[in-house]
Order: C-alpha cells, then structure tokens, then sequence
C-alpha cells in the first residue's frame, strides 16, 4: 500500500471535516446547545490531526510503514465517529422544530433521568424516534475531558447532558405523537438500572435457551461455516459462539424497547400506545433490534392493567388496548423471508414474555404521574379547557407547586380528548374543523400548555428566592 | 364599556363559567399585583418571528396568490436572547400568552409606549374579537432612526376590554369565532379571503 498516498487522504478528510464543523457552527441557532456539540468536535478533531500528524513524521522512515498504516486505519475510525457525531447536530434549527417545549421537556428530563439534561430536537428524515445523551456517548468514545471543556460555557449547572431528540420530520408539529418521547427517556432510565436489567436478561436468556434448544440447535448447525483447514467441531464451536454473541445482542436490545415501553406506559399510560401505533405501522415485523409491534402492544397492555388499572378500565382507552393487531390483515404476522435470524425471533419473544414480570417490577419503582386519586377530575377539568380552546395548563392551581408530573398528564389529557369519540366530534362541529384541523389545534394548546406550565414553574421559583 | 383591571381579573376567575370565563395563559402573577394601568393587563413578547421578504417582485399585491409574491422566513428566538428590527422593517410577532375570548368581550392591543417612543410601532388599534381564541399575532414595524432590539418575554403592550352589548342579554352564546387564525400559535402571513362585495367591485 502507498503509505504517502493514505496520509494525504486522511489529512484532506481531517481538513474537509474541521472546515465543514466550523462552518455549520457559525449558522444561527436558537439554543446554544448544538454548539456544545460544535465544540467537542473540533477539540477532538484537533486532537487527533495532532496526534497523527507527530505520528506520521515519527513512522515516515523506511522500515516503519506497518505502524503509519495501523496510525491511519484508527485515525479513519475516529474521523468515523466524529462525522456521525457531528449529524447529531444537524437538521437542529429548523423553524419547524417545536422549539418552545424544548425547556419543558429538558426539566422534565432532568427529573426522571436525576441528571441535569439540555434537550435539542433533530428533525430525522427517518420515520422514527431516537434519542441519545451526548454526555454518555461522548464518554464512551473518550472524549470527556473536551465534552466537560466545551459544556463549561453552558451553564453553572456542573456535569450535564444534552439530549438529542430525533423527531421525525414529517411530524415535527404533531404535538400529540411527541408522547413517544416518553419512551425514548425510557432508554436513558435504562442506565439507571443496569445490574438489574443485566440480571433480568441473563435469567429471561437462559430459559428461553431451555425452551427452544431444538430451535437454537438448528440454528447453530445452519450456520456452520466450511472452511478449508477447519475441523468439524471447531467450525460447530464457532457458529454456536456467534448465536450466543448474536442472542444475547438481540435479548439486550430486545429488553431494552420493552423496558422503554414500560416506562413510557408509566408516565403516559395508553397515550404511549395511541401515539405507538400511528408511528409504527410495520406491527408484525421485527428486526434484530426491535421485537414485533403486535408482542410489545401486548407486554404494555399486560402491564397497565396491573399497575394502572383505573386508567386501563377507562372506556375511552378501550379502542386503543382491545385493537385486534395480532389478526388484522395489515397488523398481523410478518413472514420475513429469506431473514436468517428468523429462528432468534421467536426465541426473543419468549425472552420478552419471560423477562416482562421482573422488567414491570423495577418500572413500579418509578412513580406514575397517573397515580393520583384526582386523575379523573385533573384530566376533566384540562378537557374541560381544551374543548373550550384554552391551554389545559390554564387550570393549574397557582398557590400548589407546579411539578414535572403535569408534563405527562397534559399530554395524557391531551390524548385522552383526542379519543373521547363523543368530545371530539362536538369539538370538531362547534369550530367548523375536520379531523387535521381539529388535531392541530389540541397540539397547539398542548404545547402551548407545556410552556407555559414550565413557564410558571420558573416563575414561582423566582418569586419564593426574591421572598 | 371599558372593563377595569379589577373586572378583568374577576373575568378570568369565572371558573366553569366559560360564557363569560376569559383565559390569559400563562398569566404570570406580577400582572396580578402591579397597578401601573387600571384598565388593561399587560402581555409579554413572544418567541415566534416571522418575516417577509420579496420573492421577485418590486410590488406586494396582497390580494394575489401570496406565495406567488412574497416569502416568509420564521425563527425562533429564546427567552434570553434577542432580535434586532432594523428601520423600516417589518417583523410579525405573537404574544407569550394565550388569549380565549368570551363571546361579549372584546379587546384592542395596544403598544406600550416606552416602545412606541423609540419608534417602534405595534399595530394600529388592532382589535381582537370576542370568542377568538390563540396567541396574538402582532404587526411590528421601526418607524425611527435606529435598529430596535426586540427581547422576548417584555412586557411590549397591553390589551383593553370591552364589552359587547348586543350579545349580553339574556345571556352571551357559548361560541367560538369561526377564524382560519383560531388556535394558532406561530405568526402567520394569512391568505387574502375575498369579501362578496369586493368580487363585485374589483372585477367590474
């Protein structure tokens, strides 16, 4: 290999990105927290172009190539990871993005995660949800010490994340499929219990192992590779570790949206679902990261009817927890041909089945908004507000704290009214609107109602510090 | 009749009573205790900005298709940071809060002056009528010398209430106003809606 040729690239591509950062961090953004990003980029960047230039000048001698390739392939592996860390940034100051629950959705944040989080919306030409704590990644990557260097202009709060929100583009405005948040934090509070959930998963893994060895059996003697020079049992042992590596992967991951699930079915309840189901239309599919829609309805539902069982019994949820996925043409089954990994997939839902009483236990410990003696009269009364177009926020009590809880619920009510067949048709009749108007407008007094609420927080914070 | 501050506030704390009930949200108590005018609440700036810039022609007919004329560019400013409105310039703007109108009362916003005397001018006695309900868009422009900086979250104007006679006895309609801004939230341009009137006249 051309050494010279392979340094010239790399440098060219260490210049092209520097340049490309520093330009994007010069547009006009809302918030400053894409900045912070900005900056971690470029102190790594420059980092590593400094790092790799002494190590070209060092191994450029006759006899030292071997060691300015290796240099160069983990070089290119860093830029790598700097280029996708740098799409976190992008599509995060459009006009479209519903800037203002952004503070809202940054406490509420902040509480769950008992970390003091930023959060910044990315629009995501993909159509799904995602989530991901700079501060964790970039600690993963090793790059703390510039994340800590770039934060320390942010704020006095010390130690903090930025969470970056991905929102699918085409509904950056639908307010009310912004429940789905709730399940993405749900990934972050994951961290919170990690030994748990490892346990969790060891134990779900190894049943399921029992259930179907047959199955697993199968799998493994498909998967053997022939190789020249490979005795038979070896390439067996090989093909077994690789459904080990790729089952407990898949547990993990699988484990991992269930649990998300379950938490955003502890802050939201149904809402979760009423939102799930319009982002996720592919209900019968799984994947090696995501199990089957039909099987994660069925665990959430299980479990709102043990921990919320008032709201569950509620009749304006009953369309959204009886739909018939499983055997609706467009829901049911997927048969996904030609998948290799299909056997794993039906070991994976009997990890999920196994794993949903324990995975239930520990979301309990996280307390539910829902669990109040006044949700009836709370979501009457912010009905009562949006049927007659007032932000729900409006009937908050001023003399009581106003706390991150009345986050969810209004956006619990907010689907709840959305469902009410009855309320909604009088909604739509009295304004002259259909169905998307209608939507838009409960959206807007949704969101309107978040800020505000955030707003009158910070208010009452500010006054009890100047009495 | 012009409602004092005191008739105001008793209007926002008919609770249940939504014939009459007038919602500002958020209402930041300050509002509540100040008596710096006896008849009218304050509102606040604020964050959404939207302006209008000339696609290709030297004229704006605001009666042809908008988007053929004119663009719009949004943006969002923070609470915390700000926006500079150059002389001549136009910016549309809204109110923090979110107003809903009973069916008998109506309002004209109207610019503070400490705003009005450094030359920016915050509409002309627009007036917000009864049984509307949303943020209130607000047409800003500099008539002065200089660039005006504009912060979200200042209290920038004030809203006056009157009462609607006609629709007082026996009592006011429960009923929202039928308008394409009802329940918006960002400050948009709107299309031009050809009165009955105006089809005939413009096109004899």
């Amino acid at each position: 290999m051309d050494s010279s040729w392979q340094v010239r690239c790399l440098q060219d591509r260490i210049q092209s990105l520097n340049s490309e950062i520093a330009r994007v961090r010069q547009k006009d953004h809302p918030y400053p927290e894409p900045n912070a990003i900005f900056r971690t980029l470029l102190a790594v960047l420059s980092d590593r172009q400094s790092r790799f230039d002494k190590a070209v000048k060092r191994y450029s001698s006759a006899g030292r190539e071997r060691l300015l390739e290796e240099t160069a392939l983990t070089t290119a592996t860093q830029l790598d990871e700097i280029a996708e860390a740098f799409g976190l940034a992008d599509r995060v100051d459009s006009a479209r993005i519903p800037f203002e629950i952004l503070r809202a959705v940054s406490w509420v944040a902040s509480s769950i995660l008992e970390e003091a989080c930023r959060v910044a919306v990315r629009l995501d030409g993909a159509y799904n949800y995602s989530i991901v704590s700079c501060r964790r990644r970039f600690t993963r990557l090793r790059w703390n010490k510039f994340w800590d260097e770039a934060t320390r202009e942010l704020g006095p709060e010390g130690r903090f994340t930025i969470l970056v929100l991905g929102f699918p583009s085409a509904h950056a405005n639908s307010i009310l499929l912004h429940a789905l948040a709730a399940h993405e934090l749900g990934h972050l509070v994951r961290g919170r219990f990690t030994e748990e959930l490892e346990e969790i998963r060891t134990k779900a893994v190894e049943a399921a192992k029992h259930r179907h060895s047959e199955l697993l059996q199968e799998y493994i003697l498909d998967n053997v590779r022939r190789r020249e020079g490979v005795l038979g049992r070896d390439a067996y042992d090989e093909s077994s570790r690789r459904m080990e590596a790729r089952l407990g992967q898949l547990a993990d991951d699988w484990l991992g949206e269930v649990f998300a699930d379950l938490v955003a079915a502890t802050l939201v309840g149904p809402a979760f679902l009423a939102a799930f189901d319009e982002i996720v239309l592919e209900l019968g599919k799984p994947s090696l990261t995501h199990p089957p829609g039909t099987l994660r309805r069925g665990l959430v539902k299980e479990y709102l009817q043990q921990r919320l069982q008032k709201v569950a019994d509620d009749a304006v949820w009953s369309g959204v927890l009886q739909r018939e996925v499983a055997s609706d043409p467009l829901f049911g089954p997927r048969e996904v041909d030609g998948d290799p990994d299909r056997p794993l997939y039906s070991v994976g839902q009997t990890i999920c089945r196994e794993g949903l009483r324990e995975l239930s236990a520990v979301a309990m410990r996280i307390p539910s908004p829902l669990e109040t003696a006044d949700l009836k009269k709370i979501v009457d009364q912010m009905e009562d507000h949006i049927e007659h177009l007032s932000p729900p926020s409006a009937g908050l009590d001023d003399s009581a704290p106003i706390t991150p809880d009345e986050f969810w619920r209004l956006m619990y009510a907010g689907w709840h009214f959305r469902l009410n067949d009855e309320r909604f048709a009088e909604f739509k009749t009295n304004n002259a609107w259909d169905d998307g108007n209608a939507e838009h407008v409960i959206g807007n007094l949704v969101m309107h109602a978040l800020e505000s609420m955030e707003l009158r927080h910070q208010w009452q914070k500010y006054r009890e510090n100047k009495e | 009749m012009v409602l004092n501050r005191k008739s105001i506030l008793a209007r926002m704390g008919l609770k249940g009573d939504w014939k009459r009930r007038l919602v500002v949200e958020p209402f930041l108590s300050e509002n509540r205790d100040h008596d710096s005018s006896d008849a009218s609440i304050d509102f606040h700036l604020g964050n959404r900005f939207t302006f209008l810039r000339s696609r290709h022609a030297v004229q704006h007919d605001p009666l042809a298709d908008p988007v053929h004329d004119v663009a719009t560019t949004e943006r969002f400013v923070p609470l915390g940071q700000d926006l500079s409105l150059e002389p001549g310039h136009v910016v549309l703007g809204t109110t923090l809060e979110w107003f809903r109108f009973p069916s008998d009362l109506i309002a004209y916003v109207i610019g503070r002056s400490i705003w009005g005397r450094r030359g920016l001018l915050l509409v002309t006695a627009q007036a917000v009528h009864p049984g509307s309900s949303g943020t209130i868009t607000l047409e800003m422009s500099n008539l002065g010398d200089v660039a005006v900086r504009l912060r979200p979250g200042t209290l920038i104007g004030q809203l006056f209430f009157h009462r609607v006679e006609e629709v007082q006895e026996p009592e006011p309609p429960l009923r929202p106003r039928k308008s394409p801004f009802a329940g918006a939230t960002r400050p948009i341009l709107g299309e031009y809606r050809w009165s009955e009137s105006e089809k005939l006249l413009l096109n004899l």
